[in-house]
């Protein structure tokens, strides 16, 4: 079982959604296919959005696009469950 | 092609790169070691130029395209909705496009070029001439605007709840002003100073709306993305009233944007917490800015627009905070329009308002 959050910025504008949940994954693997959609935030974009996912400590800032099939289905649902966090 | 303009999308992440160098194919692994090369490279080269004074930055500056005399270069793409920049060059006839998004984006172009020309001789997003690169249909319904450090890129929404991003002139205005700013006081995009070039891009963005449409500070709604976000109660931000843009909204609940310091959120530096949330407090400079231009009256670009872009050309820095600014644009006020002038009290009531 592992548990995953995902969070997602829409740029342009003032949005924070997240959604969580546990599945039933091995975490190894998880871990390894979100390492590999890994992408790096260059500095000089603006209004970017992003998709921030913390499987438990660790943290992985992702290219949807770049996940495998598996993890990309996990990534997906969540994408469908994302809910407004108002910030503090 | 792999060039600046696009190498994010083409580049592999420095873990696979790695992975191909131990284990590929000699040509492989011949690839891979250039592909590290040039990684390498680029993020040298991005350190470098960011710890570049603004002045240096603008001498380092590459601009595709430059213009003799001074005149717009409008060039619009189509990314045909896939994510590789800049896309396939979109073609017109005089000025005009078949695609409507292709034209939103000309259009609104033309206005911002203008906008710095006409008042301020600025030639272009860096002062010489700079191509503006605009690509449209960018990803599937993709629901973002954005400036990647050389170009701006817009996303059609989903058409549920986001319309295409070309839609409003001030968002247009607000990716390019992004541009001026990286060229000018390169506000840096965290916490304050990242809530300042946020703000900057709102007060820009909405300029160019109301000098396009002739609106003076009374017939302005100060709406940012009024018509890209779909339903006419909703908008992306007011900077009347930030926090009112949206309520009760079916995806997005209610506008966070706090109109003044009382409501500073204070977020992490992170993705997650937009940077410090530099789109959620950029409401305190946005409010303060419309109540400095509606007690000034008149066009906002004829007064309030002179100080805040003498302000952002002369006086911000990348670590400038709303005190900062509130000094700048004081000073800036006094040496245009004189220190005991109404354009000085008008400049410091707005400060107030936003009680900063
Ligand atoms: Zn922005």
């Amino acid at each position: 079982m592992t548990h995953i959050k995902l969070t997602k910025t829409e740029g342009l504008f003032a949005m924070i959604r997240s959604a969580e949940k546990t599945v039933d994954a091995e975490k190894q693997q998880v871990l390894a296919d979100l390492k590999a959609a890994s992408v790096e935030t260059d500095p000089q974009h603006r209004d970017a959005e992003s998709y921030v996912v913390h499987v438990d400590d660790d943290r992985y800032v992702i290219d949807p696009g770049k996940l495998k099939k598996d993890t990309k289905k996990i990534i997906n649902g969540l994408v469908k469950e994302l809910k407004p966090v108002q910030p503090k | 092609m792999c060039n600046r303009l696009n190498h994010l999308h083409c580049i592999l992440p420095p873990y696979i790169a790695d992975k191909l160098v131990d284990k590929g194919s000699e040509k492989n692994k011949q690839e891979a070691l250039e592909n590290k090369l040039m990684n390498h490279r680029l993020r040298s080269d991005r350190l470098f130029l960011a710890a570049l004074s603004p002045h240096q930055q603008k001498m380092m500056a590459v601009s595709p395209k430059v213009a003799k005399k001074p005149k717009p270069i409008i060039e619009v793409y189509s990314c045909n909705n896939l994510r590789s920049l800049p896309g396939t060059k979109m073609s017109k006839t005089g000025t005009k496009f078949r695609d409507g998004d292709a034209q939103n984006v000309y259009d609104g172009g033309l206005q911002t070029w203008k906008f710095y020309y006409d008042l301020f001789k600025r030639n272009s997003i860096d002062d010489q001439g700079m191509a503006m690169i605009h690509s449209v249909h960018y990803g599937k319904r993709y629901n973002n605007a954005m400036w990647n450090g050389r170009q701006m890129l817009y996303g059609d929404g989903d058409k549920k709840v986001f319309d295409s991003f070309t839609k409003d002139i001030d968002i247009i205005g607000h990716e390019l002003t992004h541009g001026v700013t990286q060229f000018t006081a390169n506000l840096n995009y965290e916490f304050q100073s990242g809530a300042l070039n946020e703000s900057v891009s709102d007060i820009f963005g909405i300029m160019i709306k109301q000098r396009a449409m002739k609106l003076d500070v009374k017939k302005s709604d100060w709406l940012i993305g009024g018509n890209v976000m779909l339903g006419d109660q909703y908008a992306l931000r007011s900077m009347k009233a930030p926090g009112t843009a949206f309520k009760n909204h079916p995806q997005w609940g209610d506008d966070p944007q706090p109109a003044t310091m009382d409501g500073y959120l204070k977020m992490q530096n992170t993705e997650e917490d937009d940077w410090g949330g530099v789109h959620f407090n950029s409401g305190i400079p946005n409010f303060a800015f419309y109540v400095m231009a509606y007690n000034m009256g008149g066009f906002s670009w004829e007064k309030a627009g002179q100080i805040w872009y003498a302000a952002l050309t002369k006086e911000l820095t990348p670590s400038s905070d709303f005190a900062a600014a509130k000094t700048a644009t004081i000073k800036q006020a006094g040496i245009i329009f004189g220190k005991a002038s109404l354009e000085v009290k008008a400049v410091k009531a707005g400060w107030k308002a936003a009680k900063v």
